[in-house]
């Protein structure tokens, strides 16, 4: 394969044709965030937190959705994406609860977030209760950032089932079972694959969360 | 530890899934002794998925029916009392011992695990052939993929999946048949599914509409029982209309002759009237298969589990070879392996016609290899099949004495009231377990073994893929590995009779034993060691260090002693017991997603809450024939016995058919099943028994409909 | 098209027959659309007809009306809903800028329109009486000029015409009158260099954002202009089958735009092209070019990542040419009147509302300068024009008198004419107030898909709001605009901040 020639934050860099962006800068060293991403499942697009700076593009583009060209200059470190991240980050964190979410925290820290200077949360996220309706795992959407990574899993992704569905609009906008029935009636196999790509802690194995309770 | 975990765990084990074939790796996260989350990982078989089972059905591991010491019954009728390794293994020996002086070896039988590792099956087989001098070994694929085996063998020199799960995306036609693979492999199913999406054409060959069914471009709904008529049609028709490949079956088949006189009667109406599948249907399969540029089959128990399971599969594999679907990325014939080291108990010998690596037993130079290796004089006479030696219990030159590794025949065997008839004649029975069984109470002696997460060793999965398992907890109480058990059991038997070098059964561990089987089956696994599985992904055949193992098996030549795939006739005959006045439905038995085999170890985990009683499916026609209604308690009579399920009313199951799973040791749907077997692989015959339904309570019944 | 049945008009026949939607019917339907349960209930939740459910009064709600007395409609609109014990709420613009104050009655999913309405209306609902005059059809006569597009233009053009119409359209200058503004003839060519056996144009109706009315003029009194324009478009392409896709709520444009299509194909006009009338999901987001096309697919209206562009993979995965109303009527005069004579008149329909004496839809040739179209329009004691619509900034007046309204003076100041609004403000009017509904229509029309857009747009609203008390924080709200418009996956979010951002930019009077 013939690699062609990237520059990421000023290092010339060879990538495969057809990578990400993503993926090239990661390899080249850039700490991006990303949260919805995820390759297995095809999430992609969604947080907006890996946007990076092309050369001859308008507007900043998510990394993790755009191929890389050869001779592309990208930039994933600036002032406006730095602030940008930092909004979103804040934003995230102001409305939902991110307490397992390491990841997350370590960001906050990195972008030296005040998710407090926008006041109170305006959605309703923080206040929905776990829902243990199966003998498997609880969802506990109050950690839910709608990455939407496991309705990919569920559906197109990888198991091709579609028990989970999604609802709602702007900040609204949530992950559910169809009809919001219970899962044990919504077709879930209970593959647990959207645990398995969940990268909040929403999604979470009984055993876990039984732990999590004894320890409180 | 990068992930959003609500309970940091104490440590992290990469091991194998111990279910199905599919083999998926797995990151087990452990705190207080305990699973509480398992994660699959990224690369292959499973590439980042898993299915319920894994998932959440480990809890078995930690369950209070675990055996926990050597149990010993010193006489016929006394109680199961606890001893030490020493004592046990002693007592166990020396009946083995005692047995075989009395009635010779061969009243010996050594039953293996396709759950127990690839070294642990080496070893029984080895404690049959060379400590006790037998070639009665055999194991539970006897029950499963016994027909593939034969008709992989004879025609093409192997008998594991030809190409491998990482290829199905590049199938243009997808044929699955026998199988309900979305339930019994998810995530195979999970991934043909995805690739029908990704607009692979999709044939579903199947009785009862199955998950795939649901998503295929095309549903063959046969009648049970006629699959070698249909996939004849279809070879004869593309034959007949020059559709075949015909520079492949020329330069790389031979037998062509014998087997199109075998189908000349198989035309499309011939076999629309025997199967029930319309001849444009049966014509529209026939076509894009053959047209494919590169078409996959996958069978499982549907094809294989019947009294002509082995002319099953050799249809599928004529069909393969005269449209040259072999040995070419993204087709093949693949045989969804069940157990998760079902694979490699077969590659290990675990078998009574061969050693390790399909050398036949019936080769006075194999044998001498063997007896070389061991320093154990190897006999002539040829092993029985599982099948046939339970039958032959209390028979005159039948069996005397059984060691069960991880097998449990009361529930897995057919004609269940029949095998615990034989299991009550046995002179001597060893039960070598990590779990309680059904067969438990028959047991002389108990050895409790350790689990897949209790002990180092490797699995094969479906696609010839070595993978390297490691503890993750030590054994309960005494329970050992099963490595080290027979490693014991082999030493104090070669001890007392005198067969084979006692000094052969010394072993530091399964790493040591592996490199004793990979040194006499160089082909196969000559590059594979433990310490290169620890870094590498590894199938087999595997000859060298550099080797990575190869994915698509027959690129250039068939393993036949000709180097060509045989064509061999697969004549149809109906099965043994057709329904009847009194028996007028069709039982087929098989698989659920929640649940696994005889349910010892799914039932003893959280999967039983999602599936806690035994349900058979029933078509709504004969629901309303025989006054069944759905959620309500229904009886199923066959000539041999009767069980209680609940019924599910449902067009799954075709008119005519009813399905039962197997899980169910309480109400055991082998106690329906018939021991009539398929005479070349003596499979037994569990997808076809006839059966009568009532409802439990008629009054009920009449007033519900 | 898709072997399957759509799975929106699936949806709308059940809803016909039922007034609201079972679980059964969305998997009847989801099962005739080849699609999976859950994505046929996300879609069927995700518009807002197939969950409406009872009574509810709805005043609509755009920046020209909460400027003036919106507040003092409102709570007296509530009041009456609580005597006649019915929902009351607000909803977003109707295309009645230029009529209202406008009123919907929403019964289940059937709605009926009033504009205008007054206090003295609204209090009399209660008792079971109309609010005001029934507005389902626009007035014809809000046409204030005529012209090329307003008249009715008779002949059409013929379609053996298309071959040169990539060329004619790029050489007349056309772009797209959606409001992006992008070069027409490009957009033709793109589609027409793709190799596929199946191509789709799409005819972009839903025009749905406040300010902006023209093209509901165009679908309601000249369809058959818009509908020639996207034949002949669809000839220049290669398409074979033309899908016009009409804002959910237009249920009048929808009815006129179907009876053009039904009598044109009796005519032969159409020859062997297939022409089909959507009834849009009723959001704005629809009107993105790339959600317009999931909705049509019969999933949520949510944009899609670009690349690739509906020109590569569109409608299905077929190459798409979706195109705006307006702009297509363009096309169809193009082809009509040649493209010299087009680019020498160039013409453009104006939606101007507010502090007008004559509101209504203007033909103006591009390049009038802002002050005559005011003036065309009767305005007086201008203070600030709106222009755009809710995705459009705030203009000072009289500073931009003589602002050329073409494609590309206004840009030279980070502004755009868009699709064509002028909403005007005089001097008595708090703009603050029409910031607010500007920010509450994108805080609640976003999709929900990407974050700044889902989470960011209710803050800013909750920052004008604040704002609005007293409580200003410039700084946030620049920091949270750069993030939308940065930030957000499709226009909508991006253009969210616009408005606010000028206002603070260039009214320090008024930016506390």
């Amino acid at each position: 394969m013939n690699l062609i020639p990237v520059v990421v934050n000023g290092l010339l860099v060879w990538a495969e044709p057809g990578a990400t962006v993503l993926n090239v800068a990661q390899k080249a060293g850039a700490g991006i965030p990303t949260l919805c991403h995820h390759e297995r499942t095809g999430t992609k697009g969604h947080c907006r937190l890996c946007l990076v700076e092309i050369a001859g593009r308008p507007r900043p583009e998510p990394a993790c959705a755009t191929t890389v060209e050869s001779g592309m200059v990208v930039n994933t470190e600036s002032e406006e994406l730095t602030d940008l991240r930092r909004t979103v980050l804040e934003l995230v964190a102001l409305e939902t609860n991110v307490e397992h979410d390491v990841k997350m925290a370590s960001w906050l820290e990195e972008y030296r977030a005040d998710p407090g200077r926008w006041g109170d949360p305006l959605s309703g996220r923080r206040e929905r209760e776990p829902i243990r309706d199966n003998a498997f795992f609880v969802r506990e959407y109050d950690k839910c950032y709608n990455c939407r990574r496991c309705l990919d899993a569920c559906g197109e992704g990888i198991q091709g089932v579609w028990a989970l569905s999604f609802t709602g609009r702007v900040a609204e906008a949530a992950v559910t079972t169809v009809f919001d029935l219970p899962l044990t009636e919504s077709g879930c196999v209970f593959c647990g694959n959207c645990v398995q790509v969940c990268p909040t802690g929403a999604l979470v194995p009984l055993e876990e969360a039984l732990l999590a309770e004894e320890a409180r | 530890m990068n992930r959003p975990l609500h309970v940091q765990p104490d440590r992290v084990v990469s091991t194998v899934c111990p279910y199905c074939g599919v083999g998926c790796r797995v990151d087990l996260y452990i705190k207080n002794e305990k699973i509480y989350r398992v994660m699959a990982q990224e690369g292959p078989p499973n590439y980042g998925a898993l299915c319920v089972k894994g998932r959440f059905g480990l809890g078995f591991l930690h369950h209070p029916d675990r055996l926990t010491a050597p149990l010993i019954r010193r006489e016929k009728g006394g109680e199961l009392e606890p001893a030490t390794w020493d004592e046990a293994l002693s007592f166990a020996t020396e009946r083995l011992a005692q047995i075989a002086r009395e009635h010779g070896p061969d009243a010996l039988y050594f039953v293996s695990s396709a759950k127990a590792s690839n070294e642990e099956n080496y070893l029984m087989q080895k404690l049959a052939r060379a400590a006790a001098g037998t070639h009665n070994v055999d194991h539970c694929a006897r029950l499963c993929h016994s027909s593939s085996t034969a008709a992989l063998s004879r025609s093409l020199g192997s008998a594991a999946m030809s190409n491998t799960i990482e290829e199905i995306p590049l199938s243009d036609v997808i044929l699955v048949t026998g199988s309900n693979t979305v339930e019994t492999h998810p995530v195979i199913g999970a991934m043909i599914k995805k690739a029908a999406r990704n607009g692979a054409y999709l044939i579903v060959v199947d009785p009862r509409r199955v998950g795939l069914a649901e998503v295929a471009d095309l549903w063959l709904r046969l009648r049970p029982g006629t699959d070698p008529v249909l996939f004849g049609a279809m070879a004869r028709y593309l034959i007949e209309t020059g559709r075949h490949d015909r520079r492949f079956v020329n330069r790389r088949a031979e037998g062509f002759d014998a087997w199109w006189e075998s189908v000349k009667e198989y035309t499309l109406e011939h076999a629309e009237s025997v199967t029930g599948v319309p001849a444009a249907k049966i014509r529209e399969a026939a076509e894009r298969y053959a047209a494919a540029g590169a078409a996959a089959t996958y069978w499982a128990m549907g094809m294989t589990q019947h009294n002509h399971g082995t002319e099953n599969v050799q249809a599928l594999v004529n069909l393969a070879v005269l449209t040259g679907q072999l040995g070419k990325p993204g087709a093949g014939l693949n045989p969804l392996r069940g157990q998760n080291n079902v694979q490699g108990a077969g590659d290990m010998g675990a078998l009574p016609n061969v050693y390790p690596g399909y050398q036949p037993t019936a080769s006075a130079e194999v044998r001498q290899r063997w007896a070389d290796t061991w320093g154990a004089p190897q006999p002539e006479t040829p092993g029985v099949t599982m099948t046939q030696a339970f039958e032959s219990i209390g028979r005159p030159g039948g069996i005397h004495a059984v060691y069960l590794m991880g097998e449990d025949p009361i529930t897995s065997e057919p004609y269940q009231e029949h095998v615990r008839a034989a299991l009550e004649k046995l002179d001597f029975l060893i039960v070598q377990d990590i779990l309680k069984n059904e067969t438990f109470p028959y047991a002389d002696v108990v050895l409790p073994a350790a689990s897949f997460a209790e002990k180092h060793g490797t699995f094969t999965n479906t696609d010839r893929r070595v993978q390297l398992i490691q503890p993750v907890f030590d054994p309960p109480g005494e329970a050992r590995p099963d490595w080290w058990i027979l490693a014991e059991a082999g030493r104090r038997l070669s001890l007392l009779t005198g067969q084979s070098n006692p000094d052969t059964w010394e072993y530091s561990g399964p790493d040591a034993i592996w490199d004793e089987l990979r040194r006499n089956i160089p082909e196969m696994f000559g590059g594979i060691d433990h310490a290169r599985l620890a870094r590498e992904d590894l199938r087999w055949p595997c000859p060298s260090k550099t080797s990575p193992g190869v994915s698509v098996l027959f690129t250039d030549r068939f393993y036949t002693d000709t180097g060509r795939a045989k064509l061999m006739p697969a004549p149809w005959r109906p099965p043994a017991e057709q329904p009847g006045d009194d028996y007028p439905l069709v039982l087929s038995t098989g698989r659920v997603l929640y649940h696994w085999h005889g349910g010892v170890l799914s039932r003893r985990s959280a999967l039983s809450k999602a599936y806690p009683e035994m349900k058979v499916e029933v078509n709504p026609a004969d629901a309303e024939r025989y006054h069944i209604a759905d959620g309500k308690p229904v009886m199923v009579i066959s000539r041999r016995g009767s069980i209680q399920a609940t019924a599910w009313v449902t067009d799954r199951a075709p008119e005519g058919v009813v399905f039962a799973p197997i899980h169910f040791a309480e109400q055991s749907a082998n106690r329906l099943t018939k021991n009539t077997y398929d005479p070349t692989s003596k499979i037994p015959e569990y997808k076809f028994a006839a059966v009568r339904l009532e409802p439990l309570d008629p009054a009920e019944a009449a007033a519900e409909i | 098209m898709d072997q399957h049945p759509l799975l929106l008009p699936l949806l709308d026949k059940a809803l016909e027959r039922r007034k609201h939607l079972e679980p059964a019917d969305i998997e009847d339907a989801a099962r005739s659309a080849g699609l999976p349960a859950a994505l046929a209930w996300e879609t069927a939740n995700f518009y807002p007809r197939y969950q409406a459910r009872g009574v509810r009064w709805l005043l609509v709600d755009e920046p020209v009306l909460r400027s003036r007395n919106f507040d003092e409609l409102l709570s007296a609109l509530k009041e009456a809903a609580v005597a006649a014990g019915v929902a009351a709420g607000t909803v977003y613009s109707y295309g009645l800028e230029a009529v209202g104050p406008a009123l919907v009655v929403e019964d289940g999913p059937e709605r009926r329109v009033y504009a205008p309405v007054d206090l003295e209306g609204i209090r009399k609902l209660a008792d079971g009486s109309e609010p005001g005059t029934l507005a389902e059809l626009m007035p014809r006569g809000l046409a204030r000029t005529g012209g090329w597009l307003l008249d009715s233009p008779g002949k059409l053009p013929d379609l053996s015409g298309a071959g040169g119409l990539i060329a004619d359209v790029d050489s007349a200058g056309l772009r797209g009158l959606g409001g992006a503004l992008f070069p027409s003839g490009r957009k033709l060519a793109a589609v027409q260099a793709q190799e596929s056996d199946v191509k789709y144009v799409v005819v972009n109706g839903d025009e749905s954002e406040p300010g902006n009315f023209k093209d509901r003029w165009l679908m309601e009194h000249n369809p058959r202009l818009v509908w020639a324009g996207a034949a002949l478009a669809a000839r220049a392409v290669g398409a074979k089958e033309i899908i016009f896709y009409v804002r959910g709520e237009y249920t009048a444009a929808l009815a006129r735009v179907e009876a053009a299509r039904a009598e044109l194909e009796a005519s032969g006009y159409f020859e062997d092209l297939h022409t089909r009338t959507f009834r849009g999901g009723g959001l704005y987001i629809c009107g993105e070019e790339s959600a317009l096309l999931e909705s049509i697919e019969g999933r949520r209206a949510e944009p899609r990542l670009k690349p690739p562009y509906p020109a590569e993979a569109g409608l299905f995965g077929r190459p798409t040419l979706v195109s705006n109303v307006e702009t297509l009527a363009h096309m169809a005069l193009i082809s009509l009147r040649g493209a010299d004579s087009y680019r020498e008149y160039s013409p453009k329909l104006f939606s101007i509302s507010g502090d007008v004496r004559r509101p209504g839809v203007y033909e103006l040739p591009l390049g009038t300068p802002l002050q005559e179209a005011l003036e065309t329009a009767g305005a007086s004691d201008t203070r600030a024009v709106l222009m755009g619509g809710a995705a459009g900034t705030f203009l000072r007046f009289p500073e931009n008198a003589s602002l050329p309204l073409d494609y590309d003076a206004p840009r030279a100041l980070g502004d755009s004419i868009g699709p064509g609004a002028l909403m005007v403000f005089d001097s008595s009017r708090d703009l603050w107030a029409a910031a607010e509904s500007v920010t509450a229509f994108f805080a609640h029309e976003s999709c929900g898909r990407c974050f700044p857009c889902s989470l960011g747009t209710p803050h800013l609203h909750q920052l004008v709001l604040r704002w609005r008390q007293g409580e200003a924080q410039p700084e946030l709200m620049r920091q949270l605009g750069e993030t939308l418009e940065k930030g957000s996956l499709c226009g909508l979010g991006q253009a969210a901040p616009w408005a606010v951002r000028s206002l603070i930019d260039r009214f320090e009077e008024v930016a506390r």
